[in-house]
Formats: structure tokens, sequence, C-alpha cells
């Protein structure tokens, strides 16, 4: 079994570096600032990564069928702010707009992956459409102002706890076991784990490759508009700027917890812990009072480095491979 | 006697965990062919980085012209010293002419502007070496393969060439190509340039070859004379021991037919497939055999349903089948080998596992059941004797053969009964192709139908009880074991003459 042992050690490194950036930050913060460690302050952390995080796992999904979407930050403002419609204007309860709102996404999504699989765009461009479009329809339907006026319960997702535990991270959680457990015990993982690999492969084994795609598209537009209604509700309206460019830290989230935007590798525990590395650097950089530019600074050597690191590890396994094909 | 041109006494290479290159000395005297063999990881790739210096090698040292030289890269080496290198995946850019692939790096100008007209002198003096007439103005990615390779061939010879390296340059060819090729190979010696040969294929060296030079693990095994090569000899040198069969052919009862498709017919980019007829019977191994280009592969992709057949049927069992995709085709029992394992045949990062298992992935209540994953990975790991310590890791780590019995696994999970093996021995040891032919014939003799598609017809000589020729996307004509030779089937592959055994 220890070859088996090493097997999985070997494919989480990526994971295990980017743990060990939280935990050397975590510790780091921890002495430096007084405010860190209070459990008001890691519930904070928690909930305002939770809306990257839970977009990120759709992310992770798209990635490791070597796909991109970039238009989850658009998606996200359009369920936002659709969502919030629903309540405001048309009196629809919350629970049922909190659905409407995640419906937006899946359409939105459904969209994304028929350009790709039917009419065979690029995941890039056919989703960059998307940024767009969906960005507009917010300015359109919103004029670009705010919806706001929603009453208590629309700010339940957002903002209640259940007990102690912010609901924003609760509905991480969920969501993240999910995830996990579809990529790695379900046709659909195991799948897109495959067409990021080998799409050729895959459809000559007999896997509807079309399908599969279209789903982790949807999927994808589902986490996005169910983190733009978190995040609606976090601030009790919904906001037609909300999301922008957000995509960057969702696919930074992922690619630094060891997504490969080359298809076929990817876990929803690095994407957390990515997606929790940027709120640590974002939250640590309030509490020490550094420049928030300096913020995008740093988020941007970190994803220099995690990409250099996912390349560089390539490189190696290839000449080795190819130089040791005699050792089984 | 004559000066080497090129020399290497005691040159080493490491990697992470290998010694690729052990204390190798080798000479290349002027205008010979000096064929390099060896199996797949023998270190042939290797040496021949560090001869065109796009590797730095360890220890030793080359000498050029009997002058020790210096490392400087792949430019110096080309420019300088006079090796160049022509590379196994042509390393071409595609977007552009062949007159700027030939000139590139080392651009005319006047004035500090590109002079065209400079550049097409110069791509017209070096393709008239190589006997390559093409417009220097057409893009590289307009050529066919062969042309392609003769516009590397040329590119290699700018400068003052002294040492052409080519790392198994008819892997891609046809017959007639390679002739030509030959052709091309002859006149670069008549001029006095050493060619360095690299190649799997034993005919080849045989005819070519002034000497040969035998690595194995890295090292030289022998040194020898053309006149002492013999295909048994070089085997023996390259894999360490004898292999008497190469293609070990079981008997086998024939029995009902298996597979039947009638008038597939379909147009595509390469070739149209016209009206053909294909029979499989239980425990048959059946060859597909003809010049690239005539249709075979795509006649197989269309009856697995990889690709829509325009018309025709298929029948399995004498109850036909409708196949629109190929996940009906695996249902039905089909299952196809591609020729490119690494590019459409197996998803390299995933573990072997995960391959095994991606036709038919086991499931329990919808949930992947990772225990009888892991044990139906094992199992075929010890029936097919794939050699890996674990079933966990990536596919991509494993060598050619092994690589091929994992999809041969991938199939055999899926129940196949009628199997085709586009080209099952491209790119695999000479001790892994004599493997996999038993096991081809194994699984013929466990009353499967086999089709073999391959370009090198000993392989279909020795091992099919039939062979189908195509010729332009039709069938040109069958041959029973009894009927085969060589010169029957090339008849009826290229259309020579009427006397063919229909």
């Amino acid at each position: 079994m220890s070859d088996a042992w090493r097997d999985r050690v070997r494919s989480a490194v990526s994971q295990l570096a980017a743990a060990g950036a939280v935990v050397v930050l975590f510790i780091y913060l921890s002495f430096a600032s007084g405010a860190f460690l209070s459990a008001n302050n890691l519930f904070n952390i928690g909930a305002q990564s939770a809306v990257v995080a839970i977009i990120a796992i759709g992310m992770t999904m798209v990635i490791i069928t070597a796909g991109i979407d970039l238009s989850v930050g658009s998606v996200a403002a359009l369920s936002g702010v659709l969502g919030a419609m629903m309540v405001v204007e048309y009196g629809v309860r919350v629970p049922l707009a909190i659905v409407g709102g995640v419906a937006i996404g899946a359409i939105a999504g459904l969209v994304n992956g028929l350009l790709v699989t039917q009419a065979g765009m690029a995941p890039f461009i056919a989703t960059l459409g998307m940024l767009s479009v969906a960005r507009g329809l917010v300015y359109i339907v919103t004029d670009s102002v705010a919806v706001s006026g929603a009453p208590p319960e629309f700010t339940l997702l957002g903002q209640g706890k259940l007990g102690s535990l912010p609901i924003p991270i609760l509905a991480l959680v969920v969501v993240a076991l999910a995830g996990h457990f579809v990529l790695t015990r379900t046709k659909l993982g195991r799948y897109s784990y495959a067409m990021g690999s080998n799409v050729e492969a895959a459809r000559l084994s007999g896997i509807p490759v079309k399908r599969y795609l279209t789903i982790v598209y949807i999927i994808s537009g589902i986490l996005a508009g169910f983190g733009g209604m978190i995040a609606a509700s976090r601030v009790n309206s919904g906001q037609p700027n909300f999301g922008i460019g957000l995509e960057l830290d969702v696919i930074a989230a992922a690619v630094i917890g060891g997504a490969s935007l080359f298809g076929g590798e990817g876990k929803v525990i690095g994407t957390l812990l990515g997606a929790l590395l940027i709120a640590l650097i974002r939250n640590g950089s309030v509490l020490l009072d550094i420049n928030t530019f300096y913020q995008q600074v740093i988020i941007g050597v970190i994803i220099w480095i995690a990409v250099f690191w996912d390349q560089y590890r390539r490189r190696a396994a290839s000449e080795l491979i190819q130089t040791s094909r005699k050792t089984p | 006697m004559v000066e080497p041109v090129l020399e290497m006494r005691e040159v080493s290479k490491r990697y992470p965990g290998v010694l690729a290159v052990d204390r190798v000395s080798l000479t290349v005297l002027p205008g010979e062919v000096h064929v390099v063999a060896g199996e797949n990881g023998a270190g042939k790739s290797t040496l021949m980085k560090l001869l065109s210096q796009v590797e730095r090698p360890d220890d030793g040292v080359v000498l050029v012209g009997g002058k020790p030289v210096e490392f400087r890269g792949p430019r110096f080496a080309q420019q300088v010293l006079g090796v160049s290198m022509v590379h196994q995946e042509l390393a071409l850019a595609p977007h552009l002419t062949v007159a700027e692939n030939l000139c590139l790096g080392d651009e005319s100008t006047r004035l500090g502007v590109l002079s065209r007209r400079a550049d097409r002198r110069r791509a017209n003096a070096l393709l008239a070496r190589v006997n390559l007439t093409v417009d220097p103005g057409r893009l590289v990615s307009t050529l066919p393969v062969a042309d392609r390779q003769r516009v590397e061939i040329a590119k290699a010879l700018n400068g003052t060439p002294r040492v052409v390296i080519m790392d198994e340059p008819t892997a891609m060819l046809t017959e007639t190509e390679i002739g030509d090729l030959f052709e091309v190979i002859a006149e670069l010696k008549a001029h006095g340039i050493a060619i360095v040969y690299i190649s799997h294929r034993l005919d080849e060296v045989a005819n070519l070859a002034d000497r040969v030079t035998v690595l194995r693990d890295g090292r030289v095994v022998h040194t020898l004379p053309s006149a002492e090569v013999s295909p048994q000899r070089l085997v023996r040198l390259m894999v360490g021991r004898g292999i008497d069969n190469l293609y070990p052919k079981p008997r086998v009862e024939i029995g009902d037919v298996l597979l039947r498709a009638e008038g597939i017919s379909r147009s595509g980019r390469v070739v149209d497939l016209v009206d053909c007829t294909v029979t499989v019977r239980a425990g048959e191994i059946v060859g597909f055999a003809g010049l690239v280009g005539a249709g075979r592969t795509e006649l197989a992709r269309a009856i697995f349903g990889a690709d829509i057949p325009d018309a025709g049927r298929v029948l399995l069992r004498g109850r036909e089948i409708r196949i629109r995709s190929p996940r009906q085709g695996i249902e039905a029992g089909l299952g196809y080998l591609t020729e490119d394992r690494k590019g459409d045949g197996l998803a390299l990062q995933l573990p072997i596992d995960q391959n095994v298992t991606l036709a038919n992935v086991p499931l329990r209540f919808g949930i992947i059941d990772l225990r009888k994953e892991r044990k139906t990975a094992l199992s075929w790991r010890d029936q097919l004797g794939i050699k890996t310590p674990s079933v966990t890791r990536p596919v991509r780590v494993l060598s050619g053969g092994n690589q091929q019995k994992v999809v041969v696994a991938k199939w055999l999970e899926t129940k196949s009964q009628v199997l085709f093996f586009d080209e099952p021995a491209r790119g695999i040891d000479v001790g892994a192709k004599a493997e996999m032919f038993d096991l081809i014939g194994r699984l013929a003799s466990e009353g499967r139908g086999i089709v073999i598609i391959s370009s090198y017809l000993p392989e279909l000589l020795n091992m099919c009880d039939r062979i189908i020729v195509l010729r332009a996307g039709r069938i040109a004509g069958e041959l029973a074991r009894e009927q085969f030779s060589e010169e029957r089937v090339m008849q009826l592959a290229t259309g020579s003459t009427t006397g063919s055994a229909v």
C-alpha cells in the first residue's frame, strides 16, 4: 500500500504547498496582529471567502475539463439583482427568489455549455461573451441602480447564523462536501478529469462528452448564481457593480489550489485553501494597515508562483518519464 | 584511416534518478550512415540531444574534426560545428512559409529590412539539395508530411553541414516516400556529410547503415559494420536476449461470423470510403492492409462509431446494431485501440485504474465503487502482465508497451467481442512487441474477433488468418492465409497488376 500512498502524496503536492502557505500566513498573522485570532475576525474571513470559494468550486470543475468560465462575476451579479428584484418588485417569497437567482445562473451556464459543445467555441471566448452579455443585462434591468428595499428575511442567507456559525460558511461546507463527492465518486467527476486529460480518448471510450461538458458549465453557473445570492443578501440589495473582476479571484483560488489550466487536475480541498489564502492576505493587509493596492500585487505574485510551480513540476515529470521508461 | 568527423569519449548524462547515457564512446566518419539502434529508453534520444547540444553532457568529451568542443547550445552546434538535427516530430513553424522556415534565425537583411528575395534564393538552393520542388512561398502547414520532413532536412543543411542527425525519420512515411528519403540520404553521403540515424526498424538498418551502434540501458553494447548486421543479431543485442518468435500466432478453431459491416460508405477529409464490406469470425485475426491514406483507420472508426458512416449497416452475430457514437459501438461489443495511444487512447494524467475502467466505471447505487475499481485494475494488471508496482500511478509514467496493455484492459473490461488494433506495435519495444502479439493471439483463441491495422506487412502476414487490402477507400481484395505474400498485398494496395486474387 505504500506505493499507493506515495502516489497519493505526489498527486497532492500543490494542495500541500497551498496548505503550507495558509498555515505559515496564519501563524504569522496571529503574532503580528492582536485582533486576528478573535472568533469574530475568523468568522469574518470565512464569510468573506465563502462567496469566492463557492464559485471557485464550480470553476475548479470547469478548469478540470480544460475549460474556463470567465462569466462567473457577471452571472453572480445578474443572479443577485434579479433575485433581489423578484423579492422587491414582484413580492416573491425569499426562499423562492433564492432558487430563482440560482436558476438564472443555471441558464447562463447552460448557454455557456451549449456555445462550447454545440457551437464549438473555445470556452475562453464563449464565456468572455457571457461576461459582457450578463453584465449588460444587469445594467439594463437595474438602470445601474442598486435594487434595495427587500424585507429582513432576505439578509438571512448572507448575514444569518446557525448557532454561532455564519450561514455562508455553512453553505460553503455543504457545497465543498458535495463538490468533493461529485469529483471523486461520481461519473460526472470522473469524466470531467478524463475529458480534461484527453477529450478524444474520453469520447472513444463511449463518454457522451458534449452532455457532460454542458453539465459542468451549468454547475459553474449554478454556483455563480448561488454565490451572487449570498453576496446580495450580505448587503441586503442587488448591486449592479458586484463581482466585477471576481472571476480573477475565483480562477486564482482554483489555480493556487493546484487546478491545472491544461485540464485533468484539480481538487476541491485545494481550491478551498486557495480561497482561504486569498482571504487571509486581504484580511491581513487590513489588520496590518497595508495599503490595499498591495493586496493585488501580492495575489498576482502568488498566482505566478503557483503556475510556475505547476509548470516546473510538469516539466520535471515529463523529463523523468522520457528517460526512466525502463523502470516499471 | 579516415579522421572521424565527430567523436564522443566517455560521455555521460544523468537525469534525476537515472543515468540516461553512461560513458558512451562513439565515432562518426565523414560520409557514413551510422545507425544508432536500441529500445525505447535505451538512451538514443538523449545521446542525440547531447550531440546537437540541446542538452549539456555531465561528463566526457565531444570532438568535432578532432578538436574538443565547448557547449554553447543547438545554434552553435549547427552554425559553427555543422552538427544539426532532424527531429522526429518535425520542428517547423507551420504558419510560416517554407523559405521563412529555412532561414529562421538567420534571415537575410538589406539595411536592416528582411529581404524576401534573398531568402527565396537561399531556400531554393537548399531545397534542390533534398530533391524537393515546392514553391518556397508556400505555407509549411499546407505541405504533406513527407515534404515537411524534406524541408526540415534542407534546414539542417544550412551553413556548412558535416553531420546530420535523423531521429526515426521513416516513422511517418509510406514505402515510396521512404525510398525517396533514402535517395536523399545517399546524395548527402556522396557529399561527405555523415548521417547519424536513429531507427527502430530492423529491415531499414540492414539496408542503410555503414555501421550500427546498439545501445542498451544507456550504454554502448556493440558497434558493428553493416556486413555483420542481421535482424536476429540486432534484436539479441538490443533486448539482451534472443526472441525466437516475434509473431507467436496460436492455432485457433475459427467459428461463426461475429461482425459483419456491409456497404460502409463515408466521405471524409483524407479519403472517401466507398461500399466497404467486412466480415470477422470468432477466433479469427483479420488484417487491414493498404497504403497510408487508403482508409484503413477510417474504416475501423466508421464501424466502431468514432465517425458516423453515411451509408451501410453493421451486424453483430447476425443482428443489426445502430451505431451513432462510440458509446453504442462499445455497448454492442466493439472495442477500438487507436493508433495514437497518447493522442486519443489514454487519459495520461489519470491513474492506471481509472483508465482501465474509463469505458465502464463500476457503480454502486450510482456512486463509483473505488474498491471494485482497484480490484478490477489489479486483476487486469496480473492477467496482462502490466509492469507497475501500483495501479494508482499516472498512466503517463508507463512504457509504451505497458500503456498499450492498459488500453487492452479497458476494452476487455467492457467485454468487447471484436477488437480493432490500429498499429498495435507502433512505438513499443521489440520485446514488448512480441508480448503484444502473443496477447492478441490469446484474445483470438478465447473466441474474440480481431482486426489488426498495420503498415508493416510482416506483422499482418504472420499474425492474420485473412488480409483485407484497401485502396483509395475501397476494398481492393481479400487474401486467405494460403495466398499470403508481400507481392500480392502490394499489388492490391497499389493496383499495379491485374492478376490479383480478388
